[in-house]
């Protein structure tokens, strides 16, 4: 029985579907081996990126409502992605109905990814609407992206306190597993003093971090050509995906020092000034 | 660009420009959806007959609008095995 992650955050343009899509793939590569399957589905019913992010926008052909309508099989409108072989993606509709979504349809359709694959990734719309409910309504795991800005904690926070409210596992009396993801964090400001820090945002969640991602440049340039930022060496934020990646199989990593990069620029400044 | 680049000619491609491309292909592709809006199942069924034929990576129908010609025109690229990009076969059908 595979695992259900929903990727979420309540404000839009926190990096969710960037993330949902990187998350994916790192588990996918490192799943491999073992030969188990991943699956991301993009719930964004009406506003869909995912497929861009992870550059398989052309081979769309059917997608989660055509499921959901039964106009074809879950298997025809699976795209197998271009470099990950055990990982598979499901395109949101670009026609926005959001009468079609129903909760039975979506529970059925979880359902039978749950029998294929090990990880089914689901990338939630921004918002607290039916979208976002049919999207958390199947969830093992509840994954917030925040941003360290007031804004976005603030709709963390919101989001947080109706996971339970809204799925299935809350409703037979289980617990949907949360953790925080604090993206797009820049040590500068925060040594500066002027952006609230990972320790800040934790402290007003107060629910268990699962990674931090620094802001990163690269990012735009990955988006730009649907190659997702995990796959490259050496990034700040792909390797901070990759640590969550870990954590989410299990493994303790250490949470990476942000400030350290920082502490090592200012000691060559002062070095070579 | 580095310099090889540069000595040789090549063109540059940023990142930008294949976001750029990407971009324009996505956007006439739903804009031609919202006018047409069979579309999709348009495409679906095509994708299915030229199957039987062909290993078909991708179909993109564009809409012409352009005032010029008096008629619709629909623009139809069929992509066919791998890495193929510019030397699709095109047809052209009137709707």
């Amino acid at each position: 029985m595979g695992t259900v992650i929903t990727v979420t955050s309540g404000k839009g343009g926190v990096g969710k579907s960037t993330i949902s899509a990187n998350l994916a793939v790192g588990l996918a590569d490192t799943l491999v081996k073992s030969e188990k399957k991943v699956v991301v589905l993009d719930f964004d019913i009406g506003l869909r990126n995912l497929d861009m992010i992870l550059g398989l926008e052309n081979r769309i052909v059917y997608n989660v409502i055509d499921v959901m309508e039964e106009k074809c099989k879950l298997s025809q409108a699976l795209i197998k992605d271009r470099f990950s072989k055990n990982l598979y993606f499901l395109a949101a509709s670009q026609v926005q109905d959001k009468t079609v979504l129903d909760t039975d349809k979506v529970k059925k359709l979880i359902d039978e990814l749950r029998e294929d694959f090990e990880f089914i990734i689901i990338d939630s719309p921004a918002g607290i609407e039916s979208g976002f409910e049919h999207a958390i309504l199947t969830a093992d795991r509840a994954i917030v992206i925040a941003v360290p800005e007031i804004s976005s904690v603030r709709d963390a926070d919101r989001v947080i306190a109706i996971i339970d409210a809204k799925s299935l596992k809350a409703q037979m009396g289980d617990e949907v597993d949360k953790h925080i993801i604090i993206n797009r964090i820049k040590p500068k400001l925060i040594e500066k003093g002027e952006m609230l820090s990972v320790q800040d945002v934790e402290n007003i969640l107060t629910l268990p971090l699962i990674g931090v991602i620094p802001d990163d440049e690269k990012i735009v340039n990955s988006t730009n050509t649907g190659e997702p930022i995990i796959r490259k060496r050496k990034t700040p934020s792909g390797d901070a995906i990759k640590n969550i990646v870990s954590r989410i199989l299990g493994e303790e990593v250490p949470f990476m020092d942000l400030s350290s990069e920082n502490r090592f620029k200012t000691f060559f400044k002062q070095w070579f000034n | 660009m580095n310099i090889f680049e540069k000595w040789f000619g090549e063109k540059e491609i940023t990142s930008a420009n294949k976001a750029r491309e990407r971009l324009q292909l996505v956007l006439a592709h739903e804009r031609t959806s919202n006018s047409f809006p069979f579309m999709d199942d348009l495409r679906r069924d095509m994708i299915e007959v030229l199957q039987k034929y062909l290993k078909v990576e991708d179909i993109n129908i564009k809409a012409d609008n352009s005032k010029e010609l008096n008629i619709d025109l629909l623009e139809v690229e069929v992509s066919v095995g791998k890495n193929v990009k510019k030397n699709n076969k095109n047809r052209k059908a009137n709707s």
